[in-house]
């Protein structure tokens, strides 16, 4: 875009305001750029300049950034993710999350580096993109329309089959609280419940055509660069794995490892993990690999069931963390009822974790007797019933019935609703959901569901390092020093280390717009050096590895921030009971217990956080050029407001203690 | 002579040909030598993802009846009816 | 030398859209580039677009401007831009469609409009360096595998643009 000193960006971007419909195009801020890079940075700076604490997250005053990358679009390998951020309706905290597919790299053509959707439209509406024709169409035709439904009909009445949609679906028109954001094609942008911003503010969809280019500072470079790293991923001795299986690929391994929660965590190795291998996917329902933009390692599938009770079930982007999520952690060994769970989430527009994660609460609240017999709607919830499951997923997405209400709170949420000690069994942080892994089979994952400023996830510091174990791959990046501590998935030393330092460079990475499963954290091959190559070859900035992880931690501080002016300290950043006190039953993992406090201290030194309230110190603020939070911080904590904030939360805390009957 | 259960994952099954075998086994044969006998039988490639020189790579896991076998443990005989997995270290989320 | 596409093994990552796009145009830009994919996933359909060459060549014999369209010594059916009226008489003899129209400021004979298509990069197709799974590769020019693969294409295209033309969806060929 002219003006902007910046290639790589098409430093514009949208702002639309849905209740009087204007439009404005506004060139990118170039202190955005620099100082944020794009995606998840730039979208957690507006969030922190613009949605003030107090806002509802299903209330007007919240807004919705879609952001792409500076290498979105262009040829780095898997450039192509879309960063959607928020103020997130399950949590009540900063949200986020990521989508692959081919959105983002089409919003970069159409000449737009992101879009911020304000208040709320009068009536369904979705916008429409067509390089410089931007507008808001009716979208009551589609109003309830499920997602897949809702695509075809936008690609219809459009003409064009290469139209990239961003749709919700019922689930999100519901306001379920983990509802999520479709995205050509069938990639979720799904953890802390957007969907329902976007339903909350009455737009259906948001569709985008862009015949456009992406200027380069340096094409030649960035070409052989970018050529360079796509053969070495394709070259890497873990390609074979990830290119036929995808995540599922970890299925069979979790199980001795015993990283694979089962019976909503209660254990960590499950009896019918074959059945829901990735092997078994890849045997029974394959029908061909599919990619997201430039990416060579082609780990997503379409997957079919083409007999049997789920017949006719098309399903892609069927990942590990749902294998887990519809399957162990709620004893079903039923694969073609996964699949037939997956595409329901995928056309519902549900976040998969969080929804199997309400389920498995359900079942384990049945198995205690706690839900009364008129509170279970008339349903089976005895472990491993999927047919009840996959109806509850349809109930969840109307709010139907009690169960079908209750649930749709997420929940951390319905425990605090429903009391009689089912906190207990609510399995999350700050309100969001604990994916596919157990924090005692693995130290740093703990820690790192701790220490996400999303609340319990995995892909925050992803570290994958000490998952089974890379020695090699450690010694190349931290240095030969830190082994074997580093790779035993049991230590905890070193691992505040290998937290901190992921959570920087997954801040980078989602800021760049490239893939955390292709090249920058699974197969090691692009790292703070090739990042920062990456990125000035593409923009021309001079940036080198040095000035990325301050850009890292800027983002990463920012976000812990922002979740500081409601109230969230070190009081929040604990595990549940199961995790610190209940040993593991489970594979190598038997026995063991997550020593979150073995780490959590170095954790906060390392980040320059206070150790008694763990926040940010004001000097941490200052060297990250964060001018005004520490004084914005210290107000909100001073005059009352954050710890008000805290608690009209909605969610309530995990217990530190196991139930009475289990100490 | 003892029975040994033997699984294959990940691509190793698509490198031996197969997902499961039971073989019969001198009495005192470690993993470590089981690994060794495993690679000559196959070749490569499951040769060359198994193996690093005459130590086993890295990027290998076992687990003998559930449990990791590394280190020490790879030294140990194994015994009738032991149950081993074999998996390439896959990692992600 | 020619291209031979397995629209089977495509994933549609479009890494060769954007790489072709790249070393012709010194941008990323998708939509300028000599091969596209053309993607219908809800029904399996990835088809890679781009002239082989074919042995027919019937945009050489349609194209009434000398020269904007000819034959390279190793088969590649190449445009000269500066002679390019944009009359798309090429584009509309192509069975497959691999040549586009693009209303593009300053290029063309009349700096208004030029057709793009294939022309093998210089013997090192980029397309085929980056495409992991194979879905387009090299062969000797004329092959049988590679005829006999174009023809596949051809009916494969027809068919996709049929099914999209029913359900109301138009594949569009013509220049708009």
């Amino acid at each position: 875009m002219s003006g902007f000193p910046w290639a790589g960006y098409a430093g514009r971007y949208l702002r639309v305001n849905l209740t009087t419909g204007e439009i404005q195009k506004l060139p990118l801020p170039v202190r955005w750029a620099e100082e944020f890079l794009g995606g998840n940075g730039i979208g957690t700076k507006i969030l922190w300049d613009e949605v003030p604490a107090g806002a509802n997250p299903l209330g007007p005053e919240n807004k919705l950034i879609l952001s792409a990358g500076p290498l979105c679009g262009g040829p780095m390998p898997n450039a192509g993710r879309l960063e959607v951020i928020g103020k997130s309706p399950l949590t009540g905290l900063y949200g986020d999350s990521n989508a692959g597919g081919h959105f983002a790299s089409e919003m970069k053509f159409a000449g737009y580096d992101l879009i911020v959707l304000e208040e709320r439209a009068p009536e369904p509406v979705y916008l429409l993109i067509k390089d410089e024709t931007v507008e808001l169409r009716p979208a009551s035709h589609i109003w309830g329309c499920g997602v897949f439904e809702s695509e075809r009909t936008l690609q219809a009445e459009n003409h064009d089959l290469q139209i990239k949609t961003a749709v919700i679906g019922p689930a999100g028109e519901n306001l379920v609280r983990f509802a999520s954001i479709q995205v050509t094609f069938r990639r979720s942008a799904a953890r802390t419940g957007l969907g329902a911003v976007m339903g909350a503010k009455n737009l259906k969809a948001i569709a985008v055509r862009g015949t456009g280019g992406i200027p380069l500072a340096d094409p030649e470079r960035l070409q052989q660069l970018a050529y360079r790293l796509h053969m070495r991923i394709r070259k890497n001795e873990f390609f074979n794995g990830c290119h036929q299986f995808g995540t599922p690929g970890l299925v069979a391994l979790m199980h001795p490892m015993g990283r694979f929660p089962t019976r909503n965590f209660q254990y960590g190795s499950f009896e019918g993990f074959e059945d829901l291998s990735g092997e078994s996917l890849r045997e029974q329902h394959l029908v061909r690999d599919i990619s997201c933009y430039s990416c060579p390692v082609g780990c997503d599938k379409i997957y079919a069931v083409t007999g049997g009770e789920f017949r006719g079930t098309m399903s892609s982007s069927v990942e590990y963390e749902t294998l887990n999520a519809l399957g162990a952690c709620v004893c079903n060994r039923n694969l073609p009822s996964v699949l037939k769970g997956n595409e329901l989430c995928d056309d519902l527009g549900l976040d998969t974790i969080s929804a199997g994660r309400a389920v498995a609460f359900a079942m384990e609240l049945n198995e205690r007797g706690i839900l009364a017999s008129e509170q279970r709607d008339g349903l089976d919830l005895s472990w491993g019933n999927y047919r009840t499951l996959l109806d509850l997923l349809q109930r969840i997405s109307r709010r139907e019935g009690f169960l079908g209400d209750l649930l749709a709170e997420g929940a951390s949420r319905a425990a605090r609703l429903l009391g009689r000690g089912s906190d207990h069994f609510a399995m999350h942080v700050k309100g969001l959901d604990i994916p596919g892994q157990d924090g005692r089979a693995q130290q740093s994952m703990g820690l790192a569901h701790v220490t996400s400023s999303r609340g319990a996830d995995h892909l925050k510091a992803f570290p994958v390092i000490d998952e089974t174990g890379y020695p090699s791959e450690a010694s190349r990046r931290y240095g030969a020093q830190f082994l074997p501590e580093l790779v035993d998935p049991l230590a905890t030393k070193h691992k505040a280390m290998l937290v901190k330092d992921g959570e920087d460079f997954g801040a980078v990475v989602d800021s760049s717009g490239n893939c955390k499963s292709g090249g920058t954290f699974v197969m090691a091959e692009v790292y703070w050096e090739e990042q920062a190559q990456s990125l000035s070859a593409t923009t021309g900035i001079p940036i080198d590895g040095e000035k990325l992880k301050l850009i890292g931690e800027r983002i990463y501080n920012l976000q812990r921030c922002y979740n500081a002016l409601h109230g969230i300290t070190r009081a929040d950043d604990v595990l549940p009971w199961r995790f610190t006190k209940s040993p593991s039953p489970s594979g190598n993992a038997r026995g063991s217990v997550c020593r979150l406090h073995e780490m959590l201290p170095e954790y906060y030194a390392l980040r320059g956080w206070d150790p008694e309230t763990g926040l940010p110190q004001k000097e941490t603020l200052a060297r990250l050029g964060l001018d005004g939070a520490a004084e914005r911080l210290a107000e909100a904590f001073e005059s009352g407001l954050a710890q008000a904030l805290r608690a009209q939360l909605g969610w309530v805390a995990p217990s530190a203690d196991p139930p009475r009957e289990q100490q | 002579m003892i029975s040994v259960h033997v699984r294959y994952f990940g691509i190793l099954a698509g490198y031996t040909g197969k997902k499961h075998e039971t073989l019969r086994l001198p009495k005192d044969m470690s993993g470590h030598q089981l690994m060794l006998r495993l690679a000559s039988t196959y070749g490569e490639p499951f040769r060359g993802t198994v193996l690093n020189g005459e130590g086993l790579s890295d990027h290998l896991r076992i687990f003998r009846n559930e449990q990791s076998l590394h280190g020490e443990g790879l030294r140990a005989p194994l015994e009738d009816e032991d149950h081993i997995m074999l998996f390439p270290a896959v990692a992600g989320g | 030398m020619m291209l031979v596409v397995s629209p089977e093994k495509c994933t549609g990552c479009r890494a060769c859209e954007v790489f072709c796009s790249l070393s012709h145009e010194g941008q990323a830009i998708p939509e300028l580039s000599r091969i596209k994919v053309w993607k219908a996933e809800a029904r399996n359909t990835f088809l890679p677009i781009v002239c082989p060459p074919c042995t027919e060549r019937p945009c050489l014999s349609a194209c009434p401007e000398e020269g904007a369209l000819s034959l390279r010594q190793d088969g590649a059916v190449v445009v000269e831009e500066s002679l390019c009226t944009g009359c798309c008489k090429c584009l509309r003899a192509c069975e497959l469609g691999a040549i586009t129209l693009h209303r593009l400021e300053g290029r063309g004979k009349h700096g208004k409009a030029v057709v793009l298509k294939c022309d093998l990069c210089d013997g090192e197709p980029w397309c085929v360096k980056v495409c992991q799974p194979g879905a387009v590769v090299t062969a000797e020019a004329s092959s049988s595998a590679g005829r006999s693969a174009f023809a596949r294409l051809t009916e494969l295209r027809r068919s996709a643009e049929a099914e999209m033309a029913e359900l109301g969806l138009r594949a569009r060929r013509e220049p708009r």
